[in-house]
Protein backbone atom coordinates (compact mmCIF):
# COMPACT_ATOMS: atom_id res chain seq x y z
CA UNK A 1 0.00 0.00 0.00
CA UNK A 2 1.48 3.34 -0.90
CA UNK A 3 0.78 5.54 2.39
CA UNK A 4 2.81 8.52 0.91
CA UNK A 5 -0.40 10.78 1.02
CA UNK A 6 -3.46 10.37 3.70
CA UNK A 7 -5.48 10.35 0.12
CA UNK A 8 -3.95 6.53 -0.22
CA UNK A 9 -5.74 5.51 2.41
CA UNK A 10 -9.10 4.62 2.37
CA UNK A 11 -12.08 6.51 4.88
CA UNK A 12 -14.21 10.12 4.69
CA UNK A 13 -12.16 13.38 5.22
CA UNK A 14 -13.60 14.80 8.13
CA UNK A 15 -13.10 18.80 9.64
CA UNK A 16 -9.91 19.37 10.72
CA UNK A 17 -10.13 20.80 13.92
CA UNK A 18 -12.32 17.66 16.11
CA UNK A 19 -8.71 17.60 17.99
CA UNK A 20 -9.39 21.50 19.39
CA UNK A 21 -9.59 21.80 23.06
CA UNK A 22 -7.73 18.27 23.69
CA UNK A 23 -5.61 18.24 26.38
CA UNK A 24 -2.44 15.30 27.26
CA UNK A 25 -3.17 13.73 30.33
CA UNK A 26 -0.47 11.07 30.21
CA UNK A 27 2.69 9.52 27.88
CA UNK A 28 1.91 5.90 27.72
CA UNK A 29 5.03 5.11 25.26
CA UNK A 30 8.30 7.21 24.65
CA UNK A 31 11.03 6.56 22.40
CA UNK A 32 13.13 9.69 21.64
CA UNK A 33 9.36 11.23 21.30
CA UNK A 34 6.21 10.23 22.69
CA UNK A 35 4.57 7.68 20.43
CA UNK A 36 1.21 6.62 22.40
CA UNK A 37 -0.60 9.59 24.53
CA UNK A 38 -3.46 9.13 26.57
CA UNK A 39 -5.67 12.61 25.71
CA UNK A 40 -9.01 14.09 27.05
CA UNK A 41 -11.36 15.86 25.10
CA UNK A 42 -13.61 18.28 26.27
CA UNK A 43 -16.38 17.05 27.31
CA UNK A 44 -14.05 14.74 29.21
CA UNK A 45 -13.77 11.66 27.25
CA UNK A 46 -10.33 9.52 26.97
CA UNK A 47 -8.75 9.39 23.65
CA UNK A 48 -5.55 7.30 22.77
CA UNK A 49 -3.11 8.63 20.08
CA UNK A 50 -0.87 6.11 18.70
CA UNK A 51 2.47 7.37 16.42
CA UNK A 52 2.02 5.43 13.18
CA UNK A 53 5.16 7.13 10.61
CA UNK A 54 6.64 9.60 9.56
CA UNK A 55 5.82 11.54 6.23
CA UNK A 56 9.43 12.51 5.22
CA UNK A 57 8.26 14.69 2.20
CA UNK A 58 5.91 16.88 3.75
CA UNK A 59 7.93 16.64 7.39
CA UNK A 60 4.61 15.14 8.83
CA UNK A 61 3.91 12.91 11.42
CA UNK A 62 1.03 10.48 10.49
CA UNK A 63 -1.50 8.97 14.09
CA UNK A 64 -4.35 7.37 14.37
CA UNK A 65 -6.95 8.77 17.27
CA UNK A 66 -9.53 6.52 18.69
CA UNK A 67 -11.72 6.78 21.59
CA UNK A 68 -11.42 4.53 24.47
CA UNK A 69 -13.49 3.64 27.67
CA UNK A 70 -12.06 3.84 31.20
CA UNK A 71 -12.34 0.12 31.49
CA UNK A 72 -9.90 -0.43 28.31
CA UNK A 73 -7.71 2.23 29.49
CA UNK A 74 -7.37 0.62 32.69
CA UNK A 75 -6.38 -2.58 31.50
CA UNK A 76 -3.90 -0.93 29.27
CA UNK A 77 -2.10 0.68 31.98
CA UNK A 78 -2.39 -2.56 34.30
CA UNK A 79 -1.16 -4.59 31.06
CA UNK A 80 -4.04 -7.11 30.94
CA UNK A 81 -4.80 -5.19 27.76
CA UNK A 82 -2.20 -5.41 24.21
CA UNK A 83 -2.03 -2.46 22.68
CA UNK A 84 -2.37 -4.17 19.59
CA UNK A 85 -5.93 -5.26 20.59
CA UNK A 86 -6.71 -1.78 21.98
CA UNK A 87 -5.94 -0.47 18.50
CA UNK A 88 -7.94 -3.36 16.10
CA UNK A 89 -10.63 -3.72 18.27
CA UNK A 90 -11.57 -0.28 18.75
CA UNK A 91 -14.74 0.77 20.24
CA UNK A 92 -16.28 3.80 18.57
CA UNK A 93 -14.93 6.06 16.21
CA UNK A 94 -11.23 5.81 14.55
CA UNK A 95 -9.13 8.59 12.47
CA UNK A 96 -6.20 8.75 10.72
CA UNK A 97 -4.36 12.15 10.57
CA UNK A 98 -0.90 13.73 9.50
CA UNK A 99 -0.07 16.53 11.92
CA UNK A 100 3.50 19.04 11.86
CA UNK A 101 2.30 20.35 15.57
CA UNK A 102 -0.03 17.81 17.85
CA UNK A 103 -4.19 18.16 18.01
CA UNK A 104 -3.37 20.10 14.59
CA UNK A 105 -3.87 18.08 12.14
CA UNK A 106 -3.09 19.17 8.43
CA UNK A 107 -6.15 16.34 7.70
CA UNK A 108 -8.28 13.78 9.25
CA UNK A 109 -9.90 11.07 7.79
CA UNK A 110 -12.57 8.52 9.48
CA UNK A 111 -11.61 5.06 9.01
CA UNK A 112 -10.91 1.74 10.45
CA UNK A 113 -8.15 -0.19 11.78
CA UNK A 114 -8.20 -2.72 8.70
CA UNK A 115 -8.04 0.01 5.96
CA UNK A 116 -4.34 1.28 7.50
CA UNK A 117 -1.17 -0.23 6.00
CA UNK A 118 -0.41 -3.50 8.23
CA UNK A 119 2.43 -1.89 9.96
CA UNK A 120 1.00 0.92 11.50
CA UNK A 121 -0.41 -2.02 14.04
CA UNK A 122 1.75 -3.77 16.37
CA UNK A 123 2.38 -7.17 15.12
CA UNK A 124 2.12 -8.90 18.49
CA UNK A 125 0.60 -8.29 22.03
CA UNK A 126 2.96 -6.30 23.60
CA UNK A 127 1.80 -3.85 26.62
CA UNK A 128 2.86 -0.36 26.80
CA UNK A 129 5.12 -1.47 29.87
CA UNK A 130 6.60 -3.68 27.19
CA UNK A 131 5.01 -6.90 28.71
CA UNK A 132 4.98 -9.67 26.11
CA UNK A 133 1.30 -10.98 26.18
CA UNK A 134 1.29 -12.64 23.22
CA UNK A 135 0.87 -16.48 23.00
CA UNK A 136 3.90 -18.35 23.35
CA UNK A 137 4.59 -21.35 21.16
CA UNK A 138 3.34 -24.52 22.27
CA UNK A 139 6.28 -26.79 23.69
CA UNK A 140 4.70 -30.27 21.76
CA UNK A 141 3.20 -30.59 18.19
CA UNK A 142 -0.66 -29.12 18.53
CA UNK A 143 -1.99 -25.71 18.04
CA UNK A 144 -2.73 -23.45 20.99
CA UNK A 145 -5.81 -21.13 20.76
CA UNK A 146 -6.99 -18.15 22.86
CA UNK A 147 -10.28 -16.13 22.69
CA UNK A 148 -9.60 -12.69 24.23
CA UNK A 149 -13.35 -11.45 24.69
CA UNK A 150 -14.78 -8.15 25.28
CA UNK A 151 -17.99 -7.33 26.76
CA UNK A 152 -19.82 -5.02 29.10
CA UNK A 153 -21.52 -7.95 30.83
CA UNK A 154 -18.07 -9.62 32.23
CA UNK A 155 -17.10 -8.26 35.53
CA UNK A 156 -14.25 -8.69 37.48
CA UNK A 157 -13.77 -12.57 38.34
CA UNK A 158 -16.90 -13.36 36.69
CA UNK A 159 -17.54 -14.11 33.31
CA UNK A 160 -21.12 -15.24 32.15
CA UNK A 161 -21.32 -19.23 31.60
CA UNK A 162 -23.89 -18.83 28.57
CA UNK A 163 -21.04 -16.74 26.66
CA UNK A 164 -18.26 -19.30 27.62
CA UNK A 165 -20.07 -22.40 26.59
CA UNK A 166 -21.22 -21.12 23.59
CA UNK A 167 -18.32 -19.52 22.49
CA UNK A 168 -16.50 -23.29 23.06
CA UNK A 169 -19.44 -25.04 20.95
CA UNK A 170 -19.45 -22.55 18.23
CA UNK A 171 -15.73 -22.30 17.65
CA UNK A 172 -15.01 -25.95 18.39
CA UNK A 173 -17.57 -26.99 16.01
CA UNK A 174 -15.79 -24.71 13.30
CA UNK A 175 -12.80 -26.43 13.71
CA UNK A 176 -13.73 -30.09 13.72
CA UNK A 177 -15.74 -29.33 10.51
CA UNK A 178 -12.84 -27.75 8.54
CA UNK A 179 -10.59 -29.77 9.46
CA UNK A 180 -12.69 -32.38 8.27
CA UNK A 181 -13.37 -30.76 4.86
CA UNK A 182 -9.51 -30.12 4.39
CA UNK A 183 -8.89 -33.36 4.15
CA UNK A 184 -11.32 -34.50 1.53
CA UNK A 185 -9.39 -38.06 1.09
CA UNK A 186 -10.66 -38.65 4.57
CA UNK A 187 -12.78 -42.25 4.54
CA UNK A 188 -14.24 -41.36 7.59
CA UNK A 189 -16.49 -38.58 5.55
CA UNK A 190 -18.18 -35.41 6.86
CA UNK A 191 -18.96 -35.71 11.55
CA UNK A 192 -22.23 -36.23 12.09
CA UNK A 193 -21.81 -34.99 15.63
CA UNK A 194 -19.91 -32.12 17.44
CA UNK A 195 -16.10 -33.53 18.07
CA UNK A 196 -14.56 -32.18 20.79
CA UNK A 197 -10.99 -31.28 19.59
CA UNK A 198 -9.76 -29.96 22.67
CA UNK A 199 -11.47 -28.07 26.21
CA UNK A 200 -10.82 -24.63 26.38
CA UNK A 201 -9.86 -23.44 30.05
CA UNK A 202 -10.84 -19.92 31.40
CA UNK A 203 -7.53 -18.26 32.21
CA UNK A 204 -8.00 -14.38 33.01
CA UNK A 205 -11.14 -12.99 33.91
CA UNK A 206 -10.92 -9.06 34.77
CA UNK A 207 -13.59 -6.04 34.21
CA UNK A 208 -14.79 -6.11 30.57
CA UNK A 209 -12.62 -9.41 29.16
CA UNK A 210 -11.94 -12.78 30.20
CA UNK A 211 -9.38 -15.13 28.18
CA UNK A 212 -9.75 -18.63 27.21
CA UNK A 213 -7.29 -20.61 26.33
CA UNK A 214 -7.24 -24.65 24.53
CA UNK A 215 -4.13 -26.64 23.54
CA UNK A 216 -5.31 -29.63 20.61
CA UNK A 217 -4.77 -32.98 21.03
CA UNK A 218 -3.43 -33.29 17.27
CA UNK A 219 -0.76 -34.95 15.36
CA UNK A 220 1.11 -32.63 12.75
CA UNK A 221 -1.01 -33.40 10.17
CA UNK A 222 -3.96 -32.65 12.47
CA UNK A 223 -2.06 -29.59 13.37
CA UNK A 224 -1.74 -28.50 10.33
CA UNK A 225 -5.14 -28.18 9.34
CA UNK A 226 -6.48 -26.63 12.40
CA UNK A 227 -4.30 -23.94 11.88
CA UNK A 228 -5.67 -23.62 8.55
CA UNK A 229 -8.97 -23.51 9.81
CA UNK A 230 -7.78 -20.48 12.00
CA UNK A 231 -6.37 -18.40 8.93
CA UNK A 232 -9.38 -19.11 6.64
CA UNK A 233 -11.84 -17.66 9.83
CA UNK A 234 -9.33 -15.19 9.61
CA UNK A 235 -10.37 -14.58 6.14
CA UNK A 236 -13.80 -14.67 6.11
CA UNK A 237 -14.28 -12.68 8.68
CA UNK A 238 -11.63 -9.61 7.79
CA UNK A 239 -14.23 -9.06 5.21
CA UNK A 240 -11.93 -10.96 2.36
CA UNK A 241 -14.60 -13.00 1.58
CA UNK A 242 -13.15 -14.76 -1.86
CA UNK A 243 -15.88 -17.14 -2.91
CA UNK A 244 -13.66 -18.55 -5.68
CA UNK A 245 -10.67 -19.55 -3.54
CA UNK A 246 -13.06 -21.08 -1.06
CA UNK A 247 -14.79 -22.93 -3.80
CA UNK A 248 -11.63 -24.31 -5.01
CA UNK A 249 -10.38 -24.95 -1.77
CA UNK A 250 -14.12 -27.03 -0.87
CA UNK A 251 -16.35 -28.89 -2.32
CA UNK A 252 -19.96 -28.00 -1.88
CA UNK A 253 -21.28 -29.20 1.02
CA UNK A 254 -18.33 -28.60 2.99
CA UNK A 255 -18.46 -24.57 1.72
CA UNK A 256 -21.89 -23.72 2.78
CA UNK A 257 -21.00 -25.86 6.19
CA UNK A 258 -18.07 -23.54 6.56
CA UNK A 259 -19.81 -20.63 5.38
CA UNK A 260 -22.82 -21.38 7.94
CA UNK A 261 -20.09 -22.16 10.99
CA UNK A 262 -18.34 -18.17 10.06
CA UNK A 263 -21.87 -16.96 10.34
CA UNK A 264 -23.25 -19.02 13.47
CA UNK A 265 -19.89 -17.38 15.39
CA UNK A 266 -20.93 -13.64 13.56
CA UNK A 267 -24.49 -14.05 14.44
CA UNK A 268 -23.74 -14.66 18.32
CA UNK A 269 -21.03 -11.76 18.36
CA UNK A 270 -23.43 -9.62 17.06
CA UNK A 271 -26.67 -10.89 19.43
CA UNK A 272 -24.24 -11.16 22.59
CA UNK A 273 -22.79 -7.57 21.92
CA UNK A 274 -19.39 -8.76 22.01
CA UNK A 275 -15.50 -8.31 20.46
CA UNK A 276 -12.91 -10.32 20.76
CA UNK A 277 -9.75 -11.47 19.51
CA UNK A 278 -8.50 -14.96 18.56
CA UNK A 279 -4.91 -15.72 18.30
CA UNK A 280 -2.84 -18.38 17.60
CA UNK A 281 0.07 -20.28 17.65
CA UNK A 282 1.31 -23.89 15.92
CA UNK A 283 4.43 -24.53 14.41
CA UNK A 284 3.06 -23.87 10.76
CA UNK A 285 1.92 -20.45 11.81
CA UNK A 286 3.22 -19.37 15.45
CA UNK A 287 1.79 -16.09 15.17
CA UNK A 288 -2.26 -15.99 14.14
CA UNK A 289 -4.24 -12.90 15.12
CA UNK A 290 -7.86 -12.14 13.80
CA UNK A 291 -10.08 -9.05 15.53
CA UNK A 292 -13.56 -9.46 15.05
CA UNK A 293 -16.40 -7.37 16.46
CA UNK A 294 -19.85 -5.85 15.10
CA UNK A 295 -18.46 -3.74 12.22
CA UNK A 296 -16.64 -6.75 10.71
CA UNK A 297 -19.37 -8.67 11.41
CA UNK A 298 -21.69 -6.68 9.94
CA UNK A 299 -19.04 -6.19 7.02
CA UNK A 300 -18.87 -9.66 6.77
CA UNK A 301 -23.00 -10.41 6.58
CA UNK A 302 -22.70 -7.73 3.64
CA UNK A 303 -20.44 -9.54 1.80
CA UNK A 304 -22.54 -12.55 2.07
CA UNK A 305 -25.42 -10.31 1.03
CA UNK A 306 -24.15 -9.34 -2.00
CA UNK A 307 -22.89 -12.87 -2.87
CA UNK A 308 -26.38 -14.22 -2.86
CA UNK A 309 -27.86 -11.09 -4.65
CA UNK A 310 -25.10 -12.33 -7.28
CA UNK A 311 -26.23 -15.45 -7.48
CA UNK A 312 -29.73 -17.24 -9.05
CA UNK A 313 -32.05 -17.18 -6.32
CA UNK A 314 -34.60 -20.14 -6.69
CA UNK A 315 -36.87 -21.31 -4.04
CA UNK A 316 -37.06 -25.25 -3.18
CA UNK A 317 -40.28 -27.04 -1.61
CA UNK A 318 -39.70 -29.52 1.03
CA UNK A 319 -42.43 -31.33 3.22
CA UNK A 320 -41.11 -31.68 6.86
CA UNK A 321 -42.21 -34.50 9.25
CA UNK A 322 -44.49 -33.38 11.92
CA UNK A 323 -41.80 -33.31 14.73
CA UNK A 324 -39.77 -31.35 12.52
CA UNK A 325 -42.84 -28.85 11.74
CA UNK A 326 -44.88 -28.81 14.92
CA UNK A 327 -41.95 -26.18 17.12
CA UNK A 328 -42.23 -24.09 13.81
CA UNK A 329 -45.95 -23.80 14.73
CA UNK A 330 -45.38 -22.88 18.09
CA UNK A 331 -46.70 -18.83 19.24
CA UNK A 332 -43.82 -16.36 19.06
CA UNK A 333 -43.58 -13.54 20.91
CA UNK A 334 -40.97 -10.41 20.43
CA UNK A 335 -39.88 -8.59 17.25
CA UNK A 336 -36.22 -9.79 16.91
CA UNK A 337 -34.85 -10.95 13.39
CA UNK A 338 -35.38 -14.05 14.63
CA UNK A 339 -38.64 -13.88 15.36
CA UNK A 340 -39.74 -12.23 11.92
CA UNK A 341 -37.69 -15.22 10.53
CA UNK A 342 -40.17 -17.91 12.56
CA UNK A 343 -43.50 -16.05 11.65
CA UNK A 344 -42.49 -15.71 7.92
CA UNK A 345 -42.14 -19.30 8.43
CA UNK A 346 -45.53 -20.01 10.07
CA UNK A 347 -47.26 -18.18 7.42
CA UNK A 348 -45.21 -20.12 4.60
CA UNK A 349 -45.97 -24.09 6.39
CA UNK A 350 -48.84 -25.34 4.77
CA UNK A 351 -51.18 -27.69 6.24
CA UNK A 352 -49.78 -31.06 4.41
CA UNK A 353 -45.94 -29.66 6.54
CA UNK A 354 -45.20 -28.88 2.45
CA UNK A 355 -43.05 -25.44 3.10
CA UNK A 356 -41.23 -23.42 0.13
CA UNK A 357 -37.87 -21.87 0.96
CA UNK A 358 -35.88 -18.88 -0.85
CA UNK A 359 -32.04 -18.98 -0.64
CA UNK A 360 -32.42 -16.14 1.70
CA UNK A 361 -34.50 -17.83 4.10
CA UNK A 362 -32.57 -21.18 4.02
CA UNK A 363 -29.81 -19.09 4.93
CA UNK A 364 -31.14 -17.77 8.45
CA UNK A 365 -32.85 -20.73 9.20
CA UNK A 366 -29.21 -22.57 9.47
CA UNK A 367 -27.51 -19.80 11.03
CA UNK A 368 -30.11 -19.67 13.60
CA UNK A 369 -31.30 -23.10 13.78
CA UNK A 370 -27.84 -24.55 14.12
CA UNK A 371 -26.31 -22.01 16.57
CA UNK A 372 -26.49 -24.28 19.79
CA UNK A 373 -26.20 -23.39 23.00
CA UNK A 374 -28.85 -20.47 22.37
CA UNK A 375 -32.16 -22.05 23.51
CA UNK A 376 -35.56 -20.49 23.21
CA UNK A 377 -36.27 -19.88 19.32
CA UNK A 378 -33.48 -21.91 18.28
CA UNK A 379 -34.78 -24.45 19.18
CA UNK A 380 -38.06 -24.11 16.75
CA UNK A 381 -35.48 -23.91 14.26
CA UNK A 382 -33.34 -26.82 15.07
CA UNK A 383 -35.38 -29.70 13.13
CA UNK A 384 -35.71 -27.74 10.23
CA UNK A 385 -32.02 -26.80 10.25
CA UNK A 386 -31.13 -30.45 10.02
CA UNK A 387 -33.53 -31.45 7.36
CA UNK A 388 -32.19 -28.83 5.13
CA UNK A 389 -28.58 -29.90 6.36
CA UNK A 390 -29.59 -33.89 5.81
CA UNK A 391 -30.66 -33.36 2.19
CA UNK A 392 -27.54 -31.50 1.06
CA UNK A 393 -28.42 -28.01 0.57
CA UNK A 394 -25.17 -26.18 -0.36
CA UNK A 395 -25.88 -22.83 1.37
CA UNK A 396 -25.04 -20.15 -0.79
CA UNK A 397 -26.38 -21.81 -4.32
CA UNK A 398 -29.59 -22.44 -3.16
CA UNK B 1 36.72 10.28 29.50
CA UNK B 2 37.60 11.30 26.49
CA UNK B 3 37.61 15.43 25.29
CA UNK B 4 35.45 15.55 22.88
CA UNK B 5 34.07 18.23 20.45
CA UNK B 6 30.29 18.35 19.03
CA UNK B 7 28.56 19.81 15.76
CA UNK B 8 28.12 23.73 16.70
CA UNK B 9 24.48 22.99 16.45
CA UNK B 10 24.43 21.17 19.70
CA UNK B 11 22.73 23.52 22.62
CA UNK B 12 24.33 24.36 25.28
CA UNK B 13 25.17 21.56 27.78
CA UNK B 14 24.28 19.24 25.20
CA UNK B 15 25.65 16.07 25.58
CA UNK B 16 24.14 16.36 29.63
CA UNK B 17 26.05 15.88 32.50
CA UNK B 18 27.38 13.60 34.42
CA UNK B 19 27.93 11.06 31.93
CA UNK B 20 29.81 8.08 31.63
CA UNK B 21 32.34 6.57 29.23
CA UNK B 22 30.09 3.12 28.29
CA UNK B 23 31.51 0.36 26.89
CA UNK B 24 29.84 -2.83 25.30
CA UNK B 25 27.22 -3.76 23.12
CA UNK B 26 24.22 -1.95 22.02
CA UNK B 27 21.44 -2.41 19.82
CA UNK B 28 19.34 0.10 17.04
CA UNK B 29 16.41 -0.48 15.55
CA UNK B 30 17.55 0.11 11.72
CA UNK B 31 15.03 0.44 8.47
CA UNK B 32 17.18 -2.18 6.43
CA UNK B 33 19.83 -4.89 6.65
CA UNK B 34 22.34 -2.80 4.69
CA UNK B 35 25.14 -2.43 7.22
CA UNK B 36 26.96 0.56 5.60
CA UNK B 37 23.95 3.05 5.04
CA UNK B 38 24.96 6.50 6.18
CA UNK B 39 20.76 6.69 6.96
CA UNK B 40 21.16 4.29 10.37
CA UNK B 41 22.34 6.90 12.13
CA UNK B 42 21.02 10.27 11.47
CA UNK B 43 19.85 11.78 14.41
CA UNK B 44 16.29 13.66 14.25
CA UNK B 45 17.84 16.90 13.95
CA UNK B 46 19.97 15.67 10.85
CA UNK B 47 16.53 13.83 9.41
CA UNK B 48 15.40 17.17 9.77
CA UNK B 49 12.55 15.66 11.80
CA UNK B 50 10.23 16.72 14.68
CA UNK B 51 11.10 20.07 14.49
CA UNK B 52 8.24 20.89 16.55
CA UNK B 53 9.93 19.59 19.85
CA UNK B 54 13.15 21.71 19.08
CA UNK B 55 12.11 24.01 21.61
CA UNK B 56 11.81 21.06 24.64
CA UNK B 57 13.56 18.38 22.85
CA UNK B 58 16.82 19.93 21.61
CA UNK B 59 19.11 17.70 22.70
CA UNK B 60 18.00 14.39 22.22
CA UNK B 61 17.29 15.40 18.83
CA UNK B 62 20.47 15.38 18.17
CA UNK B 63 21.24 11.48 19.45
CA UNK B 64 21.51 8.23 18.38
CA UNK B 65 18.96 6.19 19.98
CA UNK B 66 19.60 2.25 21.05
CA UNK B 67 19.21 -0.16 23.03
CA UNK B 68 21.58 -2.34 25.71
CA UNK B 69 18.51 -5.01 25.82
CA UNK B 70 18.30 -6.88 22.33
CA UNK B 71 14.65 -7.74 23.75
CA UNK B 72 13.90 -3.55 23.91
CA UNK B 73 14.68 -3.76 20.39
CA UNK B 74 12.34 -6.30 19.76
CA UNK B 75 9.62 -4.91 21.59
CA UNK B 76 9.68 -1.22 19.68
CA UNK B 77 9.29 -3.29 15.90
CA UNK B 78 6.63 -4.97 17.40
CA UNK B 79 4.51 -2.24 18.65
CA UNK B 80 5.78 0.15 15.80
CA UNK B 81 6.99 -1.91 13.04
CA UNK B 82 7.46 1.47 10.95
CA UNK B 83 10.35 2.21 13.10
CA UNK B 84 12.11 -0.50 11.58
CA UNK B 85 12.26 -4.20 11.42
CA UNK B 86 16.17 -4.91 11.62
CA UNK B 87 18.53 -4.62 14.76
CA UNK B 88 21.88 -3.66 14.41
CA UNK B 89 24.66 -4.80 16.60
CA UNK B 90 26.72 -2.30 17.84
CA UNK B 91 30.28 -2.45 19.76
CA UNK B 92 30.89 0.10 21.20
CA UNK B 93 35.00 1.18 22.73
CA UNK B 94 36.28 3.99 24.80
CA UNK B 95 36.94 7.60 22.69
CA UNK B 96 33.38 6.70 21.12
CA UNK B 97 31.39 9.84 22.30
CA UNK B 98 28.84 10.07 24.90
CA UNK B 99 25.99 7.21 25.95
CA UNK B 100 23.87 8.55 28.92
CA UNK B 101 20.57 6.21 29.88
CA UNK B 102 17.41 7.79 29.27
CA UNK B 103 14.88 4.79 30.14
CA UNK B 104 11.62 4.79 29.34
CA UNK B 105 8.82 2.87 30.71
CA UNK B 106 7.88 0.67 28.10
CA UNK B 107 12.11 0.67 26.84
CA UNK B 108 14.07 0.36 30.17
CA UNK B 109 17.31 -0.21 28.32
CA UNK B 110 17.38 2.95 26.30
CA UNK B 111 20.49 4.72 25.99
CA UNK B 112 21.09 7.81 24.10
CA UNK B 113 24.33 8.65 21.99
CA UNK B 114 25.90 11.51 20.78
CA UNK B 115 28.24 10.60 18.13
CA UNK B 116 31.51 13.54 18.55
CA UNK B 117 32.79 14.93 15.56
CA UNK B 118 35.43 12.61 14.03
CA UNK B 119 34.14 9.53 14.78
CA UNK B 120 31.96 7.59 12.08
CA UNK B 121 28.91 5.75 13.87
CA UNK B 122 29.62 3.34 10.66
CA UNK B 123 32.52 1.94 12.48
CA UNK B 124 31.02 0.08 15.20
CA UNK B 125 28.50 -2.09 13.78
CA UNK B 126 29.28 -5.16 14.03
CA UNK B 127 26.19 -7.20 12.28
CA UNK B 128 22.43 -6.43 11.50
CA UNK B 129 19.78 -9.39 12.16
CA UNK B 130 16.50 -9.04 10.81
CA UNK B 131 13.78 -8.81 9.78
CA UNK B 132 11.71 -9.28 13.04
CA UNK B 133 8.86 -11.28 12.35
Amino acid sequence: MNTKYLSDIQGSKVKSNIFQGFVVKETLIEYDFPLLLEARSPKGDSWLFKWCDTIEHAQLERWIALPISESRLKAIKNDSLSLREAVTLSEKEFYVFDAKSFFEPSEIKKSSPEKLPIDYLPSDDVSVSGSLLGLKMPERECLKVRLHVFSELISEGRAPLSIISSLQNIFQQYMTWVAHAIDRSSEEGVPSSVIDWSGFNLTSVKAGSFKMECESNSNREQTEKLTKACELLANLSNGTFDKESIEKEFDGIYRSDIVLLVSSLAQFILDSKLSMSISWASSNNPKGYLAIDKRRVKKYFDSLDSLRDAEHVRNITIKLTPKEADPIRKTVKGEGGMQRLLRRLQSKLKKDNTISLSSDEIEKILRYGLNYGQGGFENQLIGLAMTLRRIGIPFNTA
Amino acid sequence: MGTYTFPSHYPLNCPPQPHDEMCGTYYRLVKNGNTSDPAHFKSHYEANLRKDLESIKACSRRAVSMFKAYEDAIKLSILFPTKGKYIMCLKLTGGHGVVCEENYRSFKSHHNWWVPNGVNAQHFCSDIKGPVS
